[in-house]
């Protein structure tokens, strides 16, 4: 197959698609959207064009100065109103889809990258994953590609990862359906350099991009909660049925989140997929999840926050900039810890959460926030400031203080020993 | 041409074995397996401009932070760049596999020194009763040794330095006025001086007499009082613990330009000594330089690169050692004093971080503890804070208040406390040292003995004992590694007066494998002077000779 040089692009406004256009271009491709918005100021190196699912293939979407063999068509967009239970044939996505693919196999297009779900299955619970897998029953040839992708997260939070962010980020107690099953998560990185090296590669069928281990669905959310936001979640499992009715009464409020029954339909239904061998063939890795959550802006931003909150503990005054980012940079890729939001606003409460047990990450990020306040000017400003007798006045009544709160401390202490 | 006489590593015995050989005329090839990298800069300034730097986290921590992971109940001078430079992947690089028992040691030129306390103790006729020729053979040296490298003793607060007293140990009143003069009759205006706490304990000695069986004195560390051969004399500055930017404290790499000044030396960098290739009259070595393997032969073979590598060498040429070795360390633990009149006190505006007096404690069993006395205003408070069972703010004000009344010690036990035990397991490429360390059940009951009598003595001086402050340090923690070939053991593994391996034609150990006993006392200067008289005796014994007179 010769190299692809021209990337049709459709959906590119979503979420995956608006990160896979970035990606595209800095790897040097040229760029075709087809999209549902009008005209935008024109980039270099990339034509939009205007389309909707159903509607034909501008043939300017085509570089002409590329053979068509060259250019390959990454097919993302999905009509999410398209809901109507059941056969695929005669839907929006089904028929829009299809005629896309004709268009390309007409052009002579070099690649058509269609992008599925690991929910794709004739007996899906959601019309989603049925849809899906209707779609990629006529696809055909070595040319014609599907990639299975996993639970995507990060990035902008958008689609699924948007809800799921803004609901570890806001909610104490997350009730949700049966928490244990294992879901594959994958950066959204992953996943558009994932999709580029399936258009520029050979072969049909389908491929997996997800990760390779499955990760039970509440230790994603939790991972979620804890390496983007530094908070503890607790899940409350709740029965599908209920799920499905507390999203219908969501759904009528004029405020609060709206989960999508179709999105919590299709996690419910979510099935182990095979895809080690797929991602090897595309010299692919995916990173553990708490991996590609600490390379998030939002993970070091709660990092951020964690360490203003220990240092001003520490230092009873606002830690600088520069001893923030030190602080940061010591835990070295270390994602945040869980810190109560009252403990974050008011550091002076960590003398209660902190526990006489060392061992605890608090203790241990504790002993990191003293050694580097101590090495900091704020440090040595909040050490060596007054006289000798109102030092030894304060610690007069530090040391009383500290007495008395020992008794908590110790309690503490007990029970965060018998949680551990 | 006349053969040289080849030294194996440039650290202390090393260098101090070759200043005689060069004097003499004979020549010495000393390799060295130095890797490239060059250790960090150490902080410049003084402790005061220090602490207010906006870049002391680097200086302390360094530009890695990586200072911050080795924190714990470590020494805090393992923490420091320059120490974590030059320890780096010693034990993997040597092939050492150590259960409970910390291997230190440094494949740069220099070795170990690059980082040493600068304790310069010289062992008396109890210390040297196991050795196997008199104190009087080892005196000349340790005067050759003291001069060479620069010596003095901790002088009290507004007196005068001394270079430290020649020959026999230095006797010191009470009072702490050494009780020597300097050379020059006038001594020196600066140089390492006791701090506040200390110089109180030395005070009150002075209107209080001491229990019997402990001795304080002033200590005598390898320290110069004044600018010489490109080091700078010692200004207080209080920056020991990173590494002194001046060289006032001794390295024997410092005296590498001053042997490269013998026509008839050659060092050869970056060639590591891979196998012993003894013989009668053409002993040898066989040398990796770059990856490439060579042989290089000479007169002797002197080996003086740590007791732990050199013994390894020793033991692959004998082939896989069926019984585990002897390997002597001094038991070591930490124990901290308060003079409470001190406590809040703001911190001095100079320090010296080194050992500052040295106490002995006489145990039963005729067995003695020695140790060092030091301040805490120039250590990172955070590894004080650390032990404090309070929330960590209070911890870190209270360790600061704390910092310029705390006394921390140290406190050796005789290398004789010790059961540790040295294994070369396997053979071949495939070959590791298996080291175990352990110290005998009477070493306990014998630290904490000592703890009793120094607080004892201390609390007399206004130093009050902290309780719960006895921390004991892993086996090996001290880095005095010693006796794996006793001078005048029998056997494969015993050398002769000269450090001459029994049953390896040609080689000699003069580094610390080769003494006889481990006193309580830093080995150091001792390890030094003895490769000095034995370089010496080789010499006048006509077993090496000289460039000019040829063989």
């Amino acid at each position: 197959m010769s190299e692809i040089r021209h990337l049709i692009l459709t959906g590119a406004d979503g979420y995956i698609g608006s990160r896979l256009l970035a990606r595209a271009l800095s790897q040097g491709f040229s760029v075709s959207l087809l999209s549902r918005r009008s005209a935008e100021p024109q980039q270099d190196r990339v034509r939009r064009l205007p389309w909707t699912l159903g509607a034909k293939l501008p043939p300017a979407a085509l570089d002409p100065t590329v053979p068509a063999g060259q250019q390959a068509l990454i097919h993302l967009a999905h009509d999410w109103s398209d809901t109507r239970p059941g056969p695929a044939e005669g839907s929006a996505n089904f028929d829009g889809t299809s005629a896309l693919l004709q268009a390309c196999r007409a052009a002579g297009l070099g690649r058509f990258v269609f992008v599925s779900s690991q929910s794709a299955r004739p007996d899906a619970a959601n019309v989603y994953g049925r849809v899906k897998w209707r779609i990629e029953q006529v696809l055909a040839g070595d040319r014609e590609v599907s990639a299975r992708v996993g639970l995507v997260y990060g990035g902008p939070p958008r689609a699924m990862f948007g809800l799921l962010n803004r609901l570890t980020a806001r909610l104490p107690v997350l009730p949700m359906i049966d928490p244990w099953r294992e879901v594959q998560p994958i950066h959204i990185d992953e996943v558009c350099e994932g999709l580029l090296r399936l258009a520029a590669g050979t072969g049909g069928g389908w491929c997996g991009l997800a990760g390779p281990a499955g990760v039970p669905f509440g230790d994603f959310l939790r991972s979620l909660a804890r390496e983007l936001h530094g908070r503890r979640l607790r899940i409350l499992p709740i029965p599908l049925r209920f799920a499905l009715l507390a999203c219908d009464i969501l759904g009528r409020l004029p405020f609060g989140p709206k989960p999508d029954r179709e999105r919590i339909l299709g996690l419910a239904g979510t099935r182990p997929m095979e895809c080690a061998a797929h991602l090897r063939a595309l010299d692919l890795t995916v990173a553990p999840l708490a991996d590609g959550l600490r390379r998030e802006p939002a993970s070091r931003k709660a990092m951020l926050a964690e360490g203003r909150a220990l240092l001003a503990y520490v230092l009873r005054a606002r830690p600088g900039r520069a001893l923030l980012v030190r602080y940061v940079r010591a835990l070295d890729g270390a994602g945040p810890m869980p810190l109560n939001g009252l403990l974050r606003r008011v550091p002076r409460l960590l003398c209660l959460a902190e526990a006489c047990a060392a061992g605890t990450p608090l203790a241990q990020r504790l002993a990191l926030a003293v050694a580097l306040a101590e090495a900091s000017p704020e440090g040595e400003h909040a050490l060596a400031a007054g006289s000798r007798t109102t030092r030894l006045g304060w610690l007069a009544c530090d040391l009383a203080l500290d007495a008395v709160l020992l008794p908590f401390r110790m309690i503490i202490a007990r029970r965060i020993g018998r949680s551990r | 041409m006349t053969e040289p006489v080849i030294i194996v590593g440039s650290g202390p015995a090393g260098i101090s074995a070759a200043w005689p050989l060069l004097e003499a005329g004979v020549a010495v090839l000393m390799l060295d397996a130095s890797p490239a990298h060059r250790l960090p800069s150490p902080p410049q300034g003084d402790i005061t401009a220090l602490r207010s730097d906006p870049n002391r986290w680097a200086a302390q921590f360094g530009a890695d932070l990586g200072g911050l992971s080795a924190m714990g109940d470590i020494s805090p001078k393992l923490t420091t760049p320059l120490t974590r430079a030059a320890l780096a992947g010693y034990a993997d690089s040597i092939g050492v596999s150590a259960q409970d028992f910390l291997v230190f040691g440094s494949l740069g030129a220099g070795g170990l020194s690059t980082v040493w306390g600068g304790v310069a103790a010289v062992y008396d006729d109890t210390d040297l009763r196991g050795f196997p020729f008199p104190r009087s053979e080892l005196l000349p040296s340790y005067d050759i040794v003291k001069r060479r490298i620069g010596v003095s003793v901790v002088a009290p607060s507004g007196g005068v330095n001394v270079v430290a007293p020649s020959g026999a140990l230095s006797v010191v009143a009470p009072s702490g006025a050494p009780g020597t003069v300097a050379p020059s009759g006038a001594g020196a205006t600066h140089g390492p001086r006791l701090t506040p706490p200390l110089q109180r304990i030395v005070d009150a000695a002075a209107r209080r007499t001491l229990p019997a069986n402990v001795e304080i004195e002033p200590a005598t560390n390898a320290v110069l009082l004044e600018d010489r051969d490109g080091r700078g004399a010692c200004v207080n500055c209080g920056l020991c613990l990173w590494g002194c930017h001046r060289g006032s404290i001794y390295a024997s790499n410092q005296e590498l330009p001053a042997l490269r000044g013998f026509p008839h030396f050659t060092y050869r960098p970056g060639a590591r000594a891979r196998r012993l290739l003894p013989s009668a009259d053409r002993p040898g070595v066989e040398v990796e330089e770059r990856g490439v393997r060579m042989t290089v032969t000479g007169q002797r073979v002197l080996l003086a690169c740590g007791a732990i590598p050199t013994t390894a060498l020793v033991l692959q040429c004998l082939g896989a050692s069926a019984a585990p070795v002897r390997l002597l360390t001094n038991p070591v633990a930490a124990m901290a004093f308060l003079v409470p009149s001190l406590v809040g006190a703001s911190l001095p505006q100079e320090s010296f971080a080194l050992g500052q007096l040295t106490y002995r404690v006489s145990l039963a069993e005729n067995h003695r503890a020695e140790g060092m006395l030091y301040g805490a205003d120039a250590l990172p408070l955070a590894a004080v804070a650390h032990r404090l069972p309070l929330s960590r703010p209070v911890a870190l004000r209270l360790s600061r208040a704390l910092a310029p009344a705390l006394v921390l010690a140290t406190c050796y036990l005789p290398g004789s406390f010790s059961a540790n035990t040295i294994l070369r397991d396997g053979d071949g490429a495939d070959a590791v040292l298996r080291i175990e360390g352990a110290r005998t059940a009477a070493a306990d009951a014998g630290m904490r003995a000592a703890r009793r009598q120094l607080g004892r003595a201390l609390s007399r001086m206004g130093a009050y004992p902290l309780p719960g402050s006895l921390a004991f340090s892993p086996p090996g923690a001290d880095g005095h590694y010693a006796g794996t070939l006793p001078m005048g053991g029998a056997g494969p593994l015993g050398t002769d007066l000269c450090g001459g391996l029994n049953t390896l034609p040609g080689v000699h150990a003069v580094d610390g494998a080769v003494l006889s006993d481990l006193p309580a006392k830093h080995c150091t200067l001792t390890i030094m002077a003895n490769a000095d008289r034995i370089a010496r005796r080789l010499v006048h014994e006509g077993s090496v000779v000289a460039a000019a007179s040829g063989r």
